[in-house]
């Protein structure tokens, strides 16, 4: 069964609360569309095939990863391009991705202490992978809706940032996985 | 009747803006999706305005800065960009730009910011 899983978890209401807002913020200048959090725990949508990340280093090292539907994506390429959604390429929706999680980035970095570097964003898009980021924990993951198509959004921070409180095992790494396998199981 | 350089790696962000300047009448834009094609592409004079990221492959907005400003010191400059910190603000200033504008922004900031910088048509 896909799943979402964080190995080590520091989430906290307040980065939960940094991370809506500037969310929120970004679809409602960017895209012109609000974006919603369900109002009560439900499972993780699946498939959510299009993914895309950037790492903050500095003082503060972690990084915002973002996972949506190819259906929230198109959409919201359609309004930043002000082009029908059919007319989205595939270009596009990596390009829309990218941008969209380099200024939730950027969002993010100002909010941490700095000073800190933002990295060129990455995309990924497929059916079948497990995204491994070592020695990191989840500060917050949270679910959105763009007009029922959903979205997460992860915060996530170097274990080398907290001195004490989390054991660093050998192994330790935020594991996100988006997987296939088993689904007709 | 302006030209402009409009530097940014990511298409989506370059339409946008294309979209503003062209509604703004601008009759030349001149695209760039990395630093070094920005620097490669500049020549003193041949533009009314430059826009630039600050995040790019090859050379960064900084850097595209400092190579314009090294040849020409009144086009204006206005970087688009995520970083929002006053240390990048000030940062961005010390390297010779304009006027700055924060990601995310609505298109009417954008046209704004844009106008008071473009020739009438």
């Amino acid at each position: 069964m896909p799943c979402d899983l964080a190995c080590l978890s520091r989430e906290s209401p307040t980065w939960a609360a940094y991370l809506a807002e500037v969310v929120q913020s970004l679809f409602a200048t960017m895209v012109g569309l609000p974006v919603e959090r369900p109002p009560f725990c439900r499972p993780m949508p699946q498939p959510l095939p299009l993914a895309a990340a950037v790492h903050i280093t500095g003082v503060w090292n972690g990084g915002v990863l973002v996972r949506a539907s190819e259906g929230l994506v198109r959409r919201a390429a359609s309004r930043m391009l002000h082009c029908p959604e059919e007319e989205v390429g595939l270009g596009d929706l990596h390009d829309t991705l990218a941008e969209i999680v380099n200024i939730l980035g950027g969002g993010i970095k100002s909010l941490v202490p700095g000073p800190t570097r933002l990295s060129l964003p990455t995309v990924l898009h497929g059916r079948d992978y497990d995204w491994q980021i070592p020695q990191a924990v989840s500060l917050a993951c949270q679910l959105f809706y763009c007009q029922g198509r959903p979205m997460t959004v992860r915060l996530f921070q170097a274990l080398a940032d907290f001195p004490s409180g989390l054991e660093a095992s050998p192994g330790a790494c935020l594991t996100v996985l988006e997987s296939e396998k088993g689904k007709n199981a | 009747m302006s030209r402009v350089l409009l530097a940014d790696d990511s298409g989506t962000m370059r339409t946008i803006i294309r979209r503003s300047l062209e509604a703004l009448g601008v009759s030349e834009i001149v695209e760039a999706s990395d630093g070094n094609q920005a620097v490669a592409q500049f020549q003193p004079g041949r533009f009314d305005l430059v826009l630039t990221d600050w995040n790019m492959p090859g050379k960064t907005g900084i850097e595209v800065i400092r190579a314009v400003r090294a040849v020409d010191r009144t086009t204006p400059i206005v970087m688009i960009t995520t970083e929002a910190e006053k240390s990048r603000v000030l940062e961005a200033i010390q390297a010779g730009v304009t006027d700055y504008l924060v990601k995310p922004f609505t298109t009417d900031k954008l046209k704004e910011k844009l106008d008071k910088f473009l020739c009438p048509a």
